[in-house]
């Protein structure tokens, strides 16, 4: 069995410590605003050195080639980020080709095997087959990095923890560079709940049951999802853990890292199958759901014929264009304790990162190291909240008042959400990877009919039988 | 002028045929048959496409016969084929057989008007099927509506309609292409041949089913082998429209295979080995079904 990966779970609570920030303004700080380069260009031609200050030439022309994923944050902010750094670095510049389809080019480029062809920096999440195939550049280096705006301080230093954790590497390096978080949850329109008093912050399952009745009773289907994409997960994929908390099974999390207890029949996994399925039953989730990608899903929640929809926080980006002038996004998370203590476990985890390419010239695999360190500057994480929607993985982004006054509606609704409630920022990271036709056969088989569960339409436990028996035999055929 | 001799009238006709037939052969060599003899090999290797390959002898094939989802693919698929192919020519024959033998005014119109969708994007026509079967602001529902009998119908969304949704969709893509491909077939057919059976007081329908389809035979034979090909390789619509679900109800073969060579949203593992004995299998069927088709309907040619 692959020993490794990921983030493992994880408290990101300094994620919250900075969304808190933004509901309280300026917390005193000042603000660390970035630092005029001095390798900038603002030095002399005759005194200038011919090389940066860090240490690459300034005469070496050199394009980076970019596969960039266009999807919900968009590709402004991108362009900004890449028209910043040229005009610190003139001698470069970028080659971009976006697509919302980007990893399946990246994947073909791959497979034709030809290095030149193939994009310096790429967008990425999956990485295990592009390291075992020796594909990819460690970038465990970067986060010892100083960004220009980081007064001294590494990379690894000033992230939200969680992304750059030393236990959790593949293979002994970090493969991954982070560019943004998501955080998933319930999103709905604040008016439509504020004209129907509708609670904005169930603090139970009871409590949610109880607004999804009251949603229906005025006509209005209370959720609505993707089913094509099964979205979701975004709002009941990490239910399991507050369950396994309120069963008192403290093995739940080893067995979750590991594959080493049942997963999909687990008693946690059952219950909350169960749950939704009932909530299908009673039409608290629309069963239009089941054929739906998730434009048209966020659409009916635009306008208002379903009250919820599951969904990331790029949501507010990804529908500016079809959103009424006055809409709002509101969030909530969905609880499935009864317990109030038991805390919320919001869908949390890296919704953009990119990976270098390993066989590149030295100096062009140091510029996109170079590059990919400018994208965690504050300058350019405020780019990437105005322009994208997204939230700043800079932990000292909320310093600057400015910049949380300037966060978006949803970015506000989303921190009141969690200063105001018991959550965990839930990464749902493994320590071991399983790669085999039974895996990808187990959660097909789950993921297929998760919409029909849902829905109502179908009796939860034999699918899930059925996915455990092939999971079961994927985690047997890893450990021989 | 100097007289050709044979030898050199035999080196031209050579030559021509060589620079005829080469390039094409050896664009059909490197593009087709050498992709399709790496499958092969392919089909025996533990391989994402992108890592070292690994030689597994007959496990792909062997998971191939116990993979419940190959099963139901290829089931969706002959279900397609046994509905699709039938629908497609008889609307096809009747359609090319009213324009052409009752010669009405708008006969162009209609023919550009059947044949549109051709110059559609698949992507295009997926879209616009996706919203005719919209569960709640879909032109099938709203027409329900209007009539009274239903209109809320998830067509895509539910196990039982989504596979029979999709093969309207498939008969309006392929009819125009075939109404035209049976007029221009119906139209070599000597007049004589109808004017004299007319004589005779045939039917119309007699005439139809008498003269024009026997006559038709082979060109028929083609379509249906085109169809066939079409039907089972392509995976286009399901795709775009329903991935496949929900819960494997549109579920077909190509798709399971792409999927399985080129990953998924949710789950980017990659493996082009048993891709590729799944892309082995869809040749074998498509012989297996060419072959039937064959045998079930006569190759005799008719001259005319």
């Amino acid at each position: 069995m692959k020993s490794k990966v990921k983030k493992s779970s994880l408290l990101v609570f300094s994620a919250l410590t900075v969304l808190l920030a933004a509901c309280s303004g300026n917390n005193g700080n000042n603000p660390a605003t970035e630092s005029a380069n001095p390798t900038n260009g603002n030095t002399p031609a005759a005194e200038a050195p011919a090389v940066y200050d860090n240490g690459l030439p300034k005469d070496e022309k050199v394009t980076l080639k970019v596969g960039f994923l266009e999807a919900g944050y968009g590709r402004e902010w991108f362009d900004h980020a890449t028209a910043l750094f040229t005009e610190r670095y003139p001698n470069v510049t970028f080659d971009i080709t976006a697509s919302p389809k980007i990893p399946d080019l990246i994947t073909t480029k791959a497979a034709a095997g030809d290095d030149k062809d193939m994009f310096d920096i790429l967008y990425g999440l999956a990485y295990t087959e592009f390291v075992d195939a020796n594909k990819l550049e460690p970038l465990t280096d970067i986060f010892q990095m100083k960004p220009s705006d980081g007064g001294g301080k590494t990379l690894d230093e000033l992230i939200v923890p969680g992304y750059n954790v030393p236990e959790q590497y593949y293979k002994g390096e970090n493969w991954l560079f982070p560019i943004a978080n998501y955080i998933g949850g319930m999103f709905y329109d604040q008016k439509l709940f504020e004209d129907n008093g509708w609670n904005k912050s169930p603090k139970t399952y009871d409590e949610f049951l109880a607004l999804c009745e009251a949603i229906m009773s005025k006509g209005i289907d209370p959720i609505v999802y993707s089913g094509l994409y099964n979205y979701s997960i975004f709002s009941f994929d990490t239910k399991v853990f507050e369950l396994a908390i309120d069963n008192g099974n403290k093995e739940f999390r080893n067995h979750y890292e590991n594959y080493s207890g049942p997963e999909f029949t687990s008693a946690e996994s059952v219950e909350v199958y169960n749950r939704l399925y009932d909530m299908g039953q009673k039409g608290y989730i629309s069963k239009q759901s089941v054929g739906m990608n998730h434009t048209q899903s966020q659409m009916l929640a635009l306008q208002g014929k379903a009250a919820m929809v599951p969904s990331g926080d790029w949501i507010e980006n990804e529908m500016k264009e079809s959103a009424p002038e006055d809409f709002e996004w509101g969030y909530m998370a969905v609880p499935f304790s009864n317990n109030p203590e038991t805390p919320i476990h919001i869908n949390n985890g890296l919704s953009y990162a990119f990976q270098i390419w390993a066989n590149k010239p030295d100096l062009t695999k140091q510029w996109a190291k170079q590059f990919l360190v400018s994208l965690l500057t504050n300058e350019v994480q405020q780019i990437l909240v105005d322009k994208g929607g997204a939230f700043p993985l800079r932990s000292d982004f909320m310093d600057d008042s400015a910049r949380a006054a300037n966060m978006k509606p949803l970015q506000k609704s989303i921190a009141t959400y969690m200063s105001e409630n018991n959550v965990v920022l839930e990464l749902k990271s493994r320590k071991v990877v399983l790669n085999s036709p039974d895996f990808v056969a187990a959660n097909k088989h789950v993921q297929d009919n998760t919409a029909l569960i849902l829905t109502g339409q179908k009796e939860p436990l034999p699918i899930l039988e059925e996915g455990e028996r092939l999971l079961q035999k994927a985690v047997q055929e890893a450990g021989k | 002028m100097k007289t050709l001799t044979r030898t050199n009238i035999h080196i031209q006709k050579t030559v021509f045929l060589l620079l005829a037939v080469l390039p094409p052969f050896a664009a059909y060599v490197l593009f087709t048959l050498y992709p399709n003899v790496l499958s092969i090999y392919y089909s025996f290797l533990d391989w994402n496409g992108i890592g070292e390959k690994k030689y597994i002898g007959l496990d792909n094939y062997i998971r191939l016969f116990q993979d419940p989802v190959v099963l139901n693919a290829l089931k969706h698929n002959l279900i397609l084929v046994a509905t699709v192919i039938p629908i497609t020519l008889i609307i096809s024959l009747v359609l090319a057989d009213l324009l052409v033998n009752r010669q009405y005014k708008e006969n162009k119109f209609y023919k550009v008007l059947f044949f549109f969708p051709n110059v559609l994007s698949l992507v295009v026509i997926a879209l616009i099927w996706s919203f005719i079967y919209d569960g709640t602001f879909g032109l099938l529902n709203s027409v329900l509506r209007v009539l009274g009998i239903g209109g809320d119908h998830n067509w895509l969304g539910s196990p039982k309609t989504a596979l029979a949704s999709t093969i309207p969709l498939y008969v309006w893509c392929y009819v125009g292409f075939y109404v035209v491909i049976f007029m221009n077939a119906m139209s070599a057919i000597p007049k004589t041949i109808y004017e004299s059976a007319t004589l005779d007081g045939i039917t119309s329908f007699q005439r139809f089913t008498k003269i024009t389809l026997p006559l038709m035979s082979g060109i028929i034979r083609v379509g249906m082998i085109f169809l066939m090909l079409n039907v089972i390789k392509g995976f286009e619509y399901m795709f775009i429209m329903t991935k496949g679900g929900p819960g494997g109800a549109t579920e077909v073969i190509s798709l399971y295979m792409f999927n399985l060579a080129f990953g998924t949203e949710s789950l980017s593992q990659h493996f082009y080995g048993y891709a590729s004995t799944i892309g082995m299998l869809i040749f074998v069927l498509l012989v297996l079904l060419k072959v039937v088709i064959d045998k079930v309907f006569s190759k005799d040619s008719v001259e005319f």
